[in-house]
């Protein structure tokens, strides 16, 4: 093994434990009005959220930042990403890069038990891990489990985890609901219920599912330890109602049945800030809106109909009228700007009428076009303005609103002349890059040929180093800009709402709350 | 009587049958693929395809449904698509919710419609009749949304004096599920209200001219006699039927009151289910719901017969 390439990638590993070290210092909890200084245990903790899970067991969600709410509350990693997307130490307290990138070195954590009394030890470990690369379990995270390649057992405390080739999505892996620890006793004893009722390391211990709505109570014996010496976690117990409604979850909170809600309606956040209860929490999170043309037939097979399209759209009236005050233009794969892929100096597609109107008019296209979006807002919303601006260049537009799962198929099947969507960003800008500009991405609907961006977000994939990922992602943009395949419309922000009783709040990378140290004032 | 339920009880069958053949097909023709709701939108056709085949969901039509209903037959509904959970669990979890919340709608109902629509009757073109007949269109033209969340705003939010939302087992703490499932009783409740006192005033009016009434005032009976013993067993038929079918609809539909305050109720389950294309959570709910309406349409029936005795002949 060449130990010069290694101390690199060893002093990465330093570099984000000393990160880590650092937001701890500078605590990474959110300044919140009201932000109490001494926690008080007990209580139950209410929130109200818009989705649910799939299921409880971390290897069968489906939707990483939906799922993540939930396990929070009673799994953990070896690594923890935080809501800065800096790794920390969580069952393990600390790893190191090995073999050139292709393997990682955890150093577990002692004294932890799972839920059932059973110990965390390296063992633990290697069952998990085992347990997703199992070609015959039929989990949901099969994507991920492509990158393992085995776990060697050090010794009762360290674990190497090997994988097929170097990527930087290893420790993200690591760090996600894949990585959760859990107990190999329940596992096996539990079966298919185990998705039902799960048993890991977490602070909670899930107690109830019953159709809507989640409980969970206190691990007595979790291995965090509070301000006050005593075990964590502060809270006593925590409810999770799923409510899709955003009307009445905000009126759960209003009326102090909860503590929290998710994905509150910019109309909404006037109520939260003349509330002397209440407190707006930014997550970080948005929702990018974008429109993809199908340029596998016609009519926007044509590259001056698509460019005429995308500098017609006037991003500000846009965010005018669909989220004032909080919304923004959004001009590329954007991502959250603390995120270290972000971008500032990309441009993107500009609201340009006479250059519109000139490649509408070199087009030659006379017409109808007709846009698909799923019943919902403010897709809808997005679309009838959209097609107000597409008239004043003379496009003639039709708008087909479809349900979502009809949205899908025919998305699937190219069956559509172009579609407003939309998209998160994830905790690694690998996710979006691939998913959308990889020529086996799910949503590179666009019936385009991918090898040029493919190659870059792939070598992206393989590179540890930020700086050399961030530039390979800067010409895919690029790339993608001058093809007008996709024309990116607005960013909304997700905020949440909070009661200010509720101190102490920290979001992971994910923008899902943590639950451990989270406390309410009586 | 016993003979009568026989035979009404076998009349159920073929129609359950051509239920289970509609539910299943209409569910499994709907466009969309349940792959999507159980590995995510971010998974790749491959997986999908595969699960597709794990799951049966390739086989052609009439193979699959002759599994489903041998699997009913021996009472496995098989697995929510979506979770994973058995749907028999969702269904006992959920036919509790949605029962308890139609009982005490339709009792709220009941408790005000038919004696606000017997003073009606007995007042008629009174200002208390125009008042009653007015508050009742009005209840019935509201929709349940809107008046959910007016009581909300001011039995949880003003007042505080009710929860907002939540479910409680009426088994496991009486109390707590009482106050819990008012609003949406009183949601319900005051909406079907409305379509009760109608139907009751107009009932009573009806039977109020007849020739019995008249002979029982002129045989001296008292007002009170001559209403509640003749003229309201008369007009209770139709207002049985309505409030049947109310019951009916309740089971099955309430699914708007459900949400708005997280009821885990069978009309939710359907609504979820068929967004996500949860097939054997909608086959099993919709099955449930209509063997539920047979059997109260069963219950009505047997009502009539209570009532009027020449229903049997």
């Amino acid at each position: 093994m060449n130990n010069t390439a290694l101390k690199p990638l060893r002093s990465v590993g330093r570099r984000l434990l000393a990160v880590s070290a650092m937001a701890g210092l500078m605590g990474a909890t959110l300044a919140l009005p009201g932000k109490a200084d001494t926690p008080e245990r007990g209580g139950t903790l209410g929130l109200s959220v818009q989705l649910t899970t799939a299921s409880l067991d971390p290897l069968y969600g489906n939707a990483a930042g939906a799922d993540r709410t939930f396990l929070n509350l009673y799994a953990e990693q070896l690594v923890f990403q935080n809501g800065k997307y800096d790794f920390e130490p969580g069952l393990a307290e600390s790893w190191e890069f090995q073999n050139d990138g292709k393997s990682l070195l955890f150093r577990l954590r002692q004294g932890v038990k799972f839920q059932d009394g059973t110990p965390f030890n390296a063992a633990a470990v290697k069952f998990n891990f085992e347990r997703l690369m199992n070609p015959s379990i039929e989990h949901r995270k099969r994507a991920s489990a492509e990158l393992f390649e085995s776990v060697d057992i050090i010794d009762d405390y360290t674990v190497r985890v090997n994988f097929k080739v170097r990527s930087a999505l290893s420790l993200v892996r690591i760090a996600s609901a894949e990585g959760s620890i859990c107990s190999p006793k329940a596992i096996a004893e539990l079966g298919e219920d185990f998705g039902r009722r799960p048993v890991c390391t977490g602070p909670f211990k899930m107690t109830s599912w019953s159709g809507n709505q989640f409980i969970a109570k206190r691990n007595p014996d979790y291995w965090q330890k509070g301000t006050d010496g005593k075990p964590l976690p502060y809270l006593d117990e925590v409810q999770i109602t799923v409510q899709p409604n955003s009307a009445v979850r905000l009126v759960e909170l209003r009326s102090g049945n909860v503590q929290f809600i998710d994905y509150l309606l910019p109309k909404d956040f006037d109520q939260i800030t003349k509330n002397a209860d209440l407190a707006l929490l930014d997550t970080g999170k948005g929702m990018l809106e974008y429109i993809a043309f199908n340029v596998s037939k016609p009519p926007f097979n044509n590259r001056d109909l698509r460019e005429a399209a995308s500098l017609a759209i006037n991003r500000e009236a846009l965010v005018k009228v669909v989220a004032p005050t909080v919304g923004s233009v959004l001009r590329y794969v954007e991502s959250p700007e603390e995120m270290w892929v972000y971008d500032p100096s990309v441009v993107g597609h500009s609201y340009n009428l006479e250059r519109a109107r000139e490649a509408f008019r070199k087009s030659g296209f006379n017409g109808e076009v007709s846009l698909m979006v799923i019943q919902r807002d403010p897709d809808i919303q997005i679309a009838q303005l959209v097609q107000g601006m597409f008239a004043s260049i003379g496009l003639k537009m039709k708008i087909e609103v479809v349900e979502r799962q009809g949205f899908l198929d025919k998305m699937n099947s190219l069956r559509h002349d172009f579609l407003i969507a939309r998209m998160e960003h994830n905790v690694d800008p690998d996710n979006l890059y691939s998913q959308f500009f990889d020529k086996s991405g799910v949503f590179n609907v666009t019936g385009v040929d991918r090898t040029e961006t493919t190659r870059l977000v792939q070598q992206a994939r393989g590179e540890l180093d930020r700086e050399i990922r961030r530039s390979l992602y800067r010409q895919v943009t690029d790339s993608v800009l001058k093809d007008y395949i996709y024309s990116w419309l607005i960013r909304i922000p997700y905020q949440a709402a909070v009661s200010k009783r509720l101190q102490n709040i920290s979001l992971d990378a994910n923008k899902s709350l943590t639950y451990d140290k989270l406390w309410l004032k009586k | 009587m016993i003979r009568y339920i026989a035979s009404r009880l076998m009349q159920m069958l073929p129609v359950l049958f051509l239920v289970s053949v509609a539910v299943f097909s209409m569910t499994l023709l709907l466009p969309g693929d349940p792959t999507l709701s159980m590995l995510g939108e971010n998974a790749s056709l491959a997986d999908r395809v595969a699960l597709r085949e794990r799951l049966g969901l390739d086989l052609p039509l009439p193979v699959q449904y002759l599994r489903w209903a041998q699997n009913v037959v021996e009472g496995d509904f098989g697995r929510s698509l979506r979770n994973g959970e058995p749907v028999s669990e969702m269904l006992l979890q959920r036919v509790p919710a949605t029962t308890q919340l139609a009982i005490m709608a339709i009792i709220l109902a009941i408790l005000i419609g038919v004696p606000c629509g017997i003073i009606a009757a007995l007042n008629r073109n009174s200002f208390g009749d125009v008042a009653a007949t007015s508050v009742g269109m009005f209840a019935m033209a509201m929709p349940s949304f809107w008046l959910a969340m007016l009581l909300v705003m001011m039995f949880s939010i003003h007042l505080r004096w009710l929860p907002p939302s939540g479910y409680v087992p009426f088994l496991r703490d009486p109390m707590d599920s009482l106050r819990l499932m008012l609003l949406p009783a009183v949601t319900l409740g005051t909406i079907l209200a409305g379509l009760i006192l109608r139907q009751t005033r107009t009932s009573m009016l009806s039977v109020l001219s007849a020739d019995y009434v008249r002979t029982a005032r002129a045989k001296g009976m008292s007002e009170r006699r001559t209403i509640l013993r003749h003229a309201l067993r008369n007009a209770l038929i139709p207002i049985v039927t309505v409030v049947g079918l109310q019951m009916g609809a309740l089971l099955g539909g309430a699914a708007i009151t459900e949400s708005i305050f997280s009821i885990p109720g069978l009309g939710q389950m359907v609504v979820d289910g068929i967004f996500n294309r949860d097939f054997p959570a909608v086959q099993g709910a919709i099955l449930v719901i209509v063997t539920s309406i047979l059997f109260l349409n069963l219950v009505i029936d047997i009502a009539y017969s209570w009532i009027d005795k020449r229903v049997l002949r």
